[in-house]
């Protein structure tokens, strides 16, 4: 038996940094990514799919929002979906499943999990599902302890599935909302314990396994990183089961952090690194540079040319943290020429920037700009 | 450069071609009347030169002639050796072309040729400026300085800095400061406030974070309709609860029915409680009648025995009172004896203080008369006195006359005395008795001689001296009159020298003495005030004296008939003390009678009020007799008794059914509380039914709003909303940077620019000077970096805006002509047209003018079109006119 983990869709989840077309597009593959799941399912012969939560991004999405992911997932009428609360879209009066439920806009193969007591998953396999479901955003209280007690068959494959963090695997700040015990799967009996809540795959042990999420969503995702789901074969109840991790996410993100550019060589090297996270598919990278250093005239121009123009219409979103400074000295000058209204505006300016202080940083944009402008009034005239 | 040909067609007022004739180099005037078209010429000129062709603005509509049309406008004109046509036509059929010597441009590329050859600049979407439109003087422009900006003070600076080794890059300036205003006008406005774009973004961001405070509020407001609505189907799952609902019911039967058997108890306990106090009334009214009629016997018992013992009080009573009478009768004739004494007594005393008055009176009759005689003695002398005195004549009146006569005598003396001649004899001693002065011895010592004298000295001779006075005669004269009037008042008074009458006034005035002293003593005799009183004074003491001695003779005659005193006649004294011996006898017997009196009153009284109080007795007993009766015969006491028996024994009866009725009535709640207890169910469950109503209403206003915002999806428009409002700060912050940025970047060009403009303003006040030296002697020029004339030197400093309007309008064209001339000498194309200028200059100055324009005309084009063809004919230059043509011709 094979059962297809996923978790932390987010459906409806908005990127304050993007423009809006690049927000469009990294919203649609939320949805989108439903569908790669589904197939994937169907490739490696899993009749479940189990989402560990946060289906969706907000407790009130729009009824548009609501029912999207449901209709995704009603074009797999083979496949059923198993879903639970999440944090974000905890099983609260007047949330999300109610609604859905009210509406009666759960399709026939989506089964909603919304109390913490075993239900068969598979007849056949006399395999059982233990959710643990949580009803509002936070709690300070275990919800799989249940899970050790909770009856079953003889000999019933036991998987459990929750929304949390594990308690004792190095953060322990985060799992005091939450808390997951990690021994819970030993503890209770679980073939398999499916997890939500880490946004990258994470295997705690082997019985217990953050799927992440499988589209994603932020630059730092914890764990091995997302965009992936794990498919999860069962030889029997006490088996270990077998993991596999498939790729499922369209977008890359990426963080460069402490990039110092001091050189053309520099920048063309950056642009390479970028570039290279997806050669062919540029688009669909989502990268944020912390940039620092010091650059030259001419090698500012190239990298207002190749980052802050090239390379930012080629990805889907180039997010900049900062700015080489203008390195400009006395030689730079000379390229004002000897004299003249310009140069003496330039160095009066480069004055002030070595001055330092409050103005400081003013006076080095307006001399960047100078620059920038005195290479626009040379083209025009030569 | 020089303009060969311009034409005209369909502009303004030219519907038909026009050309100006006779464009030349050097100096030329076109002088026409005014409305001829003049100014049209250089507006079509100016035109040709900046409007692009395809524009439909505001300069195209003023070039629309009025009945129609397209402006055409053609313009011929020599550079460098070759001969160039500008063609522009403007309207539907649009049209530009730009011919330089063999080349032709067309369309846009013969528009950017031309501003590249008039070094133009394009300021705004159809027109260019540049240093040109300084050279082509409109009518009215030639009063103020151009104002140079953008391509016009970059081609000047052009100018300037082609001549000056060291200075460059101001066109390079120019052109950034251009592009760095350009983009600052993004984020701020000329005057530094912030850009419409700006404030656009800014409202954007206050609209933004607006909604998000909006979109927060609606999703607590969201949140606490959920929680709310969660918490009313609770409440009404509990008020619906049917369990509940028959328990409440079940209590509230019950609660029903003890309160109705406690409503029946409480009708039988006042029943019985009505019959105990009616029995209770009846025993007492019973009881009460008894009492009453056993007082009331033994009120009249009483009353007869009182009755009785009165009888015998009266009869004492009544011994009392008449003995009473007789001791007041008693009283009242020892009161009346008493009485009569004291009237003897005190008509003796009368008599007797009578008798004493008449001694008295007659002893002060005495005195009267005595005193009388003494005023009468008194008053005889001073009548002799008085006649005494009127006999003597030299009174005080008369001696002052008499004094005045002696002085008038003296004066008159002294008067000859003065007039006199002195005489002054010293005589030896052995002359004594030889010298004889008017027969007399001559004295010795110094004489005054009044009349002629003789002197005699025996032996020697005799000298008659004759005074020299002339008045001798008068004062001799006045001195007589002076004597005789002194001689004749001495006669008056009978004496004959003054000593006479002194001896006599003072005789006078001892005889007044007496008759003042005789006077003053009458008037103290008889106490009168004035001497004038004392005779009248006199004659009434005289009869007051007679009256008293007539009356006093009268009450003797009177006490000579009174009966004569019995025994020893009795004095004053002795007489008062028998009368008072009297009166306290009298005061002893009314007092006595006052005592008896009283007595006998209060034994009448008290007879009176005992036979009263009997009286009223007397009535009270047959009252409460008759009383008695009426009771007794109404209910005879046996049945009054039997009555009384029977009321005790129903009162004891409903005693008994309280009691019992009290003992259930402690078995069970109280009715109020039971009572309450069903009132407050029945309120319970009405207000449950309310609250069900009035949360079955809320739960669906809830349910409606939560439906509403979920349907609106309010998180993602809340995240949406924030993300929209981080957006919008971002974008504001990064403006920020980038118009503080921008700005400091003009600023600082703009001061360096300036810094720079300063190194070669002294070249170009150089360039103009000549031809101010020419039109203003000795003066020096200052220039700001914009290019304008500021201040004047002459013998003193003076602002150029301080001048009148004629030399302000002369600097301004010598300017003018100063950038064509620096503009000619870069070898750019360059000429200056002036319409209807200097026309304020006086004769003077235009005459200087006219050399200083002929001097310029010499290296470049001037035209000069003016109204006033006689002022400009000096000037000897080329006399253009307007021609009218047939059509539009083309150059070859």
């Amino acid at each position: 038996m094979k059962i297809v983990h996923t978790s932390d869709w987010q459906i409806g989840r908005t990127f304050s940094f993007v423009d809006d077309d690049a927000l469009g597009a990294l919203q649609a593959e939320r949805l989108n990514v439903i569908e790669r799941i589904g197939m994937l399912a169907r490739a490696q012969g899993a009749a479940h799919v189990l989402v560990a939560g946060d289906v969706y991004e907000h407790e009130t999405p729009s009824g548009h929002t609501l029912r999207q992911p449901m209709e995704r997932m009603r074009q797999f009428a083979d496949i059923s979906w198993h879903l639970i609360p999440g944090n974000h879209d905890a099983h609260t009066p007047q949330g999300v499943w109610t609604r859905l439920q009210r509406d009666n806009a759960v399709p026939a193969n989506v089964k909603l999990h919304l109390a913490s007591a075993p239900v068969e998953l598979d007849g056949t396999h006399n395999a059982w599902l233990l959710p643990a479901v949580l009803q509002r955003r936070h709690t300070l209280s275990d919800l799989t302890a249940y899970m050790d007690d909770a009856p079953t068959p003889e000999g019933a494959l036991r998987i459990g599935v929750a929304h949390g963090s594990v308690v004792g695997f190095g953060n322990e700040g985060e799992a005091q909302n939450n808390p997951i015990a990690i021994d819970r799967a030993a503890r209770a009996g679980l073939a398999y314990l499916a997890l939500g809540d880490w946004h990258g795959f994470n295997r705690i042990n082997d019985r217990t396994v953050y799927a992440g999420t499988p589209e994603v969503d932020r630059f730092g995702t914890g764990g091995n990183g997302g965009g992936e789901c794990v498919v999860v074969a069962f030889d029997g109840p006490t088996a270990p089961p077998r993991l596999s991790t498939h790729r499922t996410g369209r977008f890359t993100w990426c963080k460069f952090e402490n990039v110092v550019l001091t050189s053309s060589a520099d920048i063309h090297a950056l642009e390479s690194r970028v570039r290279a996270i997806a050669p062919e598919q540029p688009h669909t990278i989502l990268a944020w540079l912390e940039v620092s250093g010091m650059l030259g005239v001419e090698d500012l121009a190239l990298y207002e040319s190749l980052i802050d123009h090239r390379l930012h219409s080629a990805l889907a979103c180039l997010r900049l943290s900062g700015a080489p400074s203008l390195a400009a000295g006395a030689d730079d000058l000379d390229m004002l020429g000897t004299s003249g209204p310009v140069r003496a505006a330039a160095a009066a300016l480069l004055e002030q920037v070595n001055a330092g202080g409050a103005e400081a940083s003013v006076a080095q944009e307006a001399l960047q700009r100078l620059f920038l402008l005195w290479g626009e009034v040379r083209r025009a005239t030569s | 450069m020089i303009l060969t040909d311009i034409q005209i067609e369909a502009v303004r007022r030219f519907a038909s071609p026009v050309r100006v004739e006779g464009l030349g180099a050097g100096l030329n005037i076109l002088a026409a009347p005014n409305e001829a078209g003049k100014s049209t010429v250089l507006k079509a000129l100016r035109t040709a030169l900046t409007l692009r062709h395809t524009s439909k603005a505001q300069p195209f509509k003023d070039l629309l002639p009025y009945g129609g049309g397209s402006p055409h406008i053609g313009v011929a004109f020599t550079w460098k050796s070759q001969s160039c046509w500008l063609e522009k036509k403007f309207g539907s059929s649009s049209l530009a072309r730009l011919d330089l010597g063999a080349e032709r441009f067309d369309g846009e590329e013969a528009e950017e040729r031309l501003q590249a050859l008039f070094e133009l600049e394009k300021v705004s979407k159809s027109e260019a400026a540049g240093l040109w439109n300084a050279l082509l003087v409109e009518q009215g422009e030639s009063f103020a300085q151009p104002a140079l900006q953008g391509a016009g003070r970059a081609s000047l600076q052009a100018c300037l800095q082609q001549n000056i080794q060291g200075v460059t890059g101001t066109a390079e300036a120019s052109a950034m400061l251009a592009l760095v205003s350009k983009r600052l006008a993004q984020y701020q406005t000329a005057t530094g406030k912030t850009s419409q774009r700006m404030r656009q973004i800014q409202e954007e961001g206050e609209q933004a974070r607006a909604l998000v405070a909006t979109l927060l509020a609606r999703k607590e407001a969201l949140q606490e309709d959920i929680s709310g609505l969660e918490q009313i189907r609770r409440t009404l799952a509990q008020y619906n609860n049917p369990e509940r609902r028959r328990q409440d019911e079940a209590k509230l039967v019950a609660l029903r029915q003890t309160r109705d058997q406690l409503r029946g108890l409480v009708a039988q306990e006042q029943a019985a409680q009505a019959q105990l106090s009616a029995a209770e009334q009846n025993v007492q009214y019973i009881q009460a009648e008894q009492d009453r009629r056993q007082t009331r016997r033994a009120d009249i018992a009483r009353l007869e025995q009182v009755l009785a013992d009165a009888q015998s009080g009266h009869t004492q009573l009544s011994l009392a009172a008449g003995e009473a009478d007789q001791k007041l009768a008693h009283a009242q004739a020892s009161h009346k004896a008493a009485l009569s004494r004291h009237q003897q007594a005190r008509t003796m005393v009368s008599r007797v203080m009578h008798k004493a008055a008449l001694a008295h009176n007659q002893q002060a009759i005495a005195q009267e008369r005595a005193a009388f005689e003494r005023a009468n003695a008194a008053c005889a002398r001073l009548e002799k006195a008085q006649a005494a005195l009127r006999i003597m004549p030299v009174d005080a009146a008369f001696m002052r006359r008499l004094a005045k006569a002696v002085q008038a005598v003296h004066q008159a003396q002294a008067s000859m005395q003065a007039q006199a001649t002195r005489f002054e004899a010293t005589l030896l001693p052995d002359a004594a008795g030889t010298v004889w002065l008017n027969g007399n011895p001559c004295p010795v010592g110094p004489q005054s001689l009044t009349d002629v004298s003789e002197l005699v000295v025996d032996g020697v001779g005799r000298f008659t001296i004759t005074p020299s006075t002339q008045q001798s005669d008068a004062l001799h004269a006045a001195l007589a009159t002076a004597q005789s009037a002194l001689d004749s008042l001495l006669q008056e008074v009978g004496c004959h020298s003054v000593e006479q009458a002194e001896s006599q006034h003072e005789a006078r005035r001892q005889a007044e003495r007496e008759v003042e002293q005789a006077s003053a003593e009458c008037m103290a005799l008889l106490c009168v005030p004035k001497p004038s009183d004392i005779t009248a004074a006199l004659d009434a003491l005289r009869q007051k004296l007679n009256e008293r001695e007539a009356l006093f003779a009268k009450e003797q005659a009177a006490q000579a008939d009174w009966p004569e005193d019995e025994g020893t006649p009795l004095d004053v004294e002795q007489a008062r003390a028998q009368e008072q011996d009297a009166l306290m006898a009298v005061e002893a017997a009314r007092a006595q009678e006052q005592d008896e009196l009283t007595l006998h009153r209060m034994a009448h009284t008290r007879l009176e009020q005992a036979l009263a109080q009997f009286a009223q007795q007397q009535q009270a007993l047959q009252r409460d007799r008759r009383e008695l009766d009426v009771w007794v015969e109404r209910e005879p006491d046996p049945a009054l008794q039997t009555r009384a028996t029977s009321s005790e024994q129903d009162r004891q009866r409903a005693q008994a059914e309280l009691a019992r009725i009290a003992h259930i009535r402690q078995q069970e709640e109280p009715l109020s509380v039971v009572e309450q207890g069903i009132l407050r169910r029945e309120q319970a469950m009405e207000h449950v039914h309310e609250q069900i109503t009035r949360l079955s209403v809320d739960q669906t206003e809830r349910e409606t709003r939560i439906r509403q915002a979920e349907g609106d999806g309010l998180d993602e428009q809340l995240a949406s909303a924030e993300r929209h409002a981080a957006q919008v700060q971002g974008e504001l912050e990064a403006w920020e940077r980038e118009r503080a940025a921008l700005a400091l970047l003009e600023a600082t060009l703009l001061q360096a620019e300036t810094t720079q403009t300063e190194r070669y303003l002294a070249p170009l006040v150089q360039a103009m000077q000549p031809a101010f030296s020419a039109l203003f002697r000795g003066a020096t020029l200052e220039v700001d970096t914009q290019f304008a004339l500021t201040g004047l030197t002459r013998q003193r400093a003076e602002e150029v805006k301080d001048l009148s309007d004629g030399t302000r309008e002369q600097i301004a064209v010598l300017v003018r002509l100063g950038f064509a001339e620096l503009l000619h000498k870069r070898g750019a194309p360059a000429i200056l047209v002036l319409d209807d200028a200097l026309s304020f200059s006086d004769s003077q100055r235009l005459e200087t003018l006219f050399d200083v324009l002929s001097d310029a005309a010499t290296r470049l084009q001037v035209i000069l079109l003016t109204c006033h063809a006689e002022q400009f004919t000096p000037l000897q230059g080329r006399m253009l006119s307007l021609r009218p043509m047939e059509r539009f011709v083309v150059p070859n």
